[in-house]
């Protein structure tokens, strides 16, 4: 007899997660100034978060991060500015990134307090490689 | 006249989009992500920021179409888009099993547009069997705005002509109410 599986969101897939939860441990450790990092569906679900310094009380992160990538590809594409990499506020105190995780329905926001130079770049890789494990998962 | 900015708001799958696209006469700003959560709602895609057009009722009356995300977790951008706005149209859908609890949410949040500009409902993919639905709607509008009735129209979201009429009704009651009030009436 065949037995129907009740498909799983992509924010509560344990596999997702376990994937997830690797990356955000890894940007954590190689950046010392991120406060707070979520995983998060293109539609503005977490499905990971690795937290720092601070109490976690922004639970619309993953909602604004998916805003804020859909603006800002919108905006991208009213200019014809091409394919965005990441939407980047900038602030006093800190940063802001929204990183589109490959062509997956995923995105990576991270805070960093105070912005250094090489969040960009290891946001990237990390994003990267993210990528090609979630895309191995589907 | 000045421009008029016009909010749509409804839950997830009303049609605020398509109501958005059948209305502009520019090329819609949409903000649309994969719905990956479909066991809540089957709809391939999700507004997560707004949608954007805009329609000209007259030489000098163009009006400025908004479209809100319709799930809550992004209620910021209800407050946001709240701000400038002087009209509010609620779509639901009328296949929902309680439209009218659609109506007391979305109502209740963007109360302040409804109060000082104006607001009228539309029930898309209204059933006529469900002949108790209109009442329904009606009556919890009425408890959420008790000041003045609130239009409620059965509607066609693909429809322009039907949209177009919607808008009008909400600009007609806008102006109306914005012409009593400089009178002191």
């Amino acid at each position: 007899m065949m037995t129907m599986t009740e498909p799983v969101a992509m924010h509560r897939d344990p596999r997702i997660i376990a994937i997830a939860e690797q990356a955000l441990d890894e940007l954590s450790a190689r950046c010392p100034t991120l406060t707070v990092a979520v995983l998060l569906t293109d539609d503005g679900f977490e499905v990971s978060r690795a937290a720092l310094g601070r109490e976690s009380d922004d639970h619309r992160l993953a909602s604004m991060g998916s805003t804020m990538q859909a603006l800002g590809e919108a905006v991208a594409r009213e200019l014809r500015l091409g394919e965005t990499s990441h939407v980047a506020v900038a602030g006093a105190h800190g940063s802001m990134l929204v990183r589109r995780i490959g062509e997956l329905p995923f995105a990576l926001v991270a805070v960093f307090a105070p912005a250094r130079e090489d969040d960009g770049r290891i946001s990237r890789e990390i994003a990267s490689r993210l990528a090609l494990s979630l895309a191995q998962q589907s | 006249m000045p421009e008029h900015v016009i909010l749509f708001a409804g839950p997830m799958g009303a049609g605020k989009t398509t109501a958005i696209r059948s209305l502009s006469e520019i090329e819609v700003v949409s903000t649309e992500a994969v719905n990956t959560d479909l066991e809540a709602n089957d709809k391939a895609t999700t507004t997560v920021a707004l949608d954007y057009g805009e329609i000209s009722l007259g030489p000098d009356d163009k009006v400025r179409l908004y479209g809100v995300p319709g799930q809550a977790r992004f209620d910021f951008m209800w407050t946001i888009l709240q701000q400038r706005a002087m009209g509010l149209i609620v779509l639901v859908n009328g296949e929902d099993p309680e439209p009218e609890r659609h109506v007391y949410e979305h109502l209740t949040a963007f109360a302040d547009v409804a109060r000082r500009g104006g607001v009228v409902v539309g029930v898309t993919r209204f059933d006529r069997d469900r002949s108790d639905i209109g009442d329904r709607i009606v009556a919890t509008a009425r408890s959420v705005v008790p000041d003045r009735p609130t239009p409620v129209f059965a509607v066609d979201a693909r429809e322009p002509e039907q949209m177009r009429r919607l808008l009008i009704s909400l600009v007609a009651d806008i102006e109306t109410r914005a012409a009593l009030a400089a009178v002191g009436a």
